[in-house]
């Protein structure tokens, strides 16, 4: 396997620990923080190729008021989504895992009281349509 | 517990010296001190008594005591270093100093294997590597085929089981980290840097002129 570079760092498909350690349950930081804003990470599986995922998602954004798409200067597949209203900040990436799967992972800081809402009415819903609802591997 | 030094300190009884818990940690002083208004708050959340209950831990980390997760499990365990069913505030600095991002690496390598070491056997055996695989997928909407999941351990052992006698070593796990740097992610928080800074609703009385007098 040739050795990656920088600017590939992300590109490596995920091993079983990788996938372990998105646990919550490894991530401490909540005993360090205390305010208003929570923060909540979601993962999804996915048959659908990181740049159609990617495009789907600023579609949609381009339809709703008040949120904007930003690079994601961490990620080489991912969209940081912005809301203008400061109730939220979405962190979209797209790892890969093997053959055609990948795994969507969304990281969010939102507001306790109404940071939630466009995560729960449009980003959610749509990525559960381009999600992987059962463990079928085959095409 | 309750160790003291000549210099006459304004602590509550039975806590630590922090300044000698500054000197063996990335901490200083007065990070130790704001680390200790956390401890506080943490340890009397369901009992004040002075300490972190498994219950007050998952009350701090999820915000739900009742919740069991088996990898805040395993992190609860290592911080209750003299295995005592409970974290006292200086189980707490020590452990906590592995997750500064100035702790040295061979630390956190340490602390990460025996994070998934599940039955402390010193091996992680390919069916806890299963155990922990399916767990995380059970709290997830993630969802992966049996054959997937078979595929993925395969190639992680592949890679990591150099000696292919079906578990990572300790040197293995050395020398699989060190390929896969991300791995060690999840044992950095970089809000330990500027712990007092970053909790300004931490308000808290100094000791630090008193102690560098």
């Amino acid at each position: 396997m040739p050795e990656l570079d920088e600017d590939h760092m992300m590109a490596k498909d995920l091993n079983a620990f990788d996938l372990i350690s998105f646990s919550s349950g490894f991530d401490i930081s909540g005993l360090l923080t205390h305010s208003e804003y929570l923060n909540c990470v979601e993962r999804f599986v996915s048959k659908e190729k990181p740049e159609k995922i990617l495009e789907r998602v600023k579609a949609m954004v381009d339809k709703v008021e008040r949120v904007v798409v930003r690079k994601d200067e961490k990620a080489c597949e991912g969209v940081k989504l912005e809301g203008l209203d400061g109730n939220f900040v979405i962190a979209v990436r797209i790892y890969r895992l093997m053959n055609e799967l990948v795994v969507i992972e969304v990281k969010r800081k939102e507001k306790k009281v109404g940071g939630g809402q466009f995560w729960r009415t449009q980003l959610r819903p749509l990525l559960l349509e381009l999600a992987l609802l059962h463990g079928n591997a085959s095409k | 517990m309750g160790c003291f030094n000549s210099k006459p300190t304004r602590q509550s009884p039975g806590q630590v010296d922090p300044v000698i818990l500054a000197s063996q940690t990335a901490f200083t002083v007065s990070e130790v001190e704001a680390l200790f208004e956390l401890f506080k708050s943490i340890s009397s959340s369901v009992v004040d008594d002075g300490l972190i209950s498994k219950e007050e831990f998952q009350l701090a980390i999820f915000k739900n005591r009742k919740k069991e997760n088996i990898f805040a499990n395993r992190i609860f365990d290592l911080f209750d270093v003299k295995r005592k069913g409970v974290i006292d505030f200086d189980d707490f600095v020590r452990s906590l100093n592995v997750f500064h991002p100035n702790a040295p690496l061979e630390d956190k390598i340490d602390f990460s294997f025996k994070l998934y070491d599940l039955d402390s056997t010193g091996f992680i055996e390919r069916q806890e590597v299963k155990q922990m695989l399916i767990a995380l997928l059970c709290e997830s909407e993630m969802k992966l085929a049996d054959e997937v999941i078979e595929t993925i351990i395969d190639k992680t052992f592949l890679d990591a089981d150099l000696n292919q006698d079906g578990k990572i070593d300790m040197d293995e796990w050395q020398n699989f980290v060190s390929k896969n740097p991300s791995l060690l992610k999840i044992m950095t928080l970089p809000y330990l840097r500027d712990i007092t800074t970053s909790f300004p609703s931490f308000v808290f009385n100094s000791n630090v002129d008193e102690i560098a007098a």
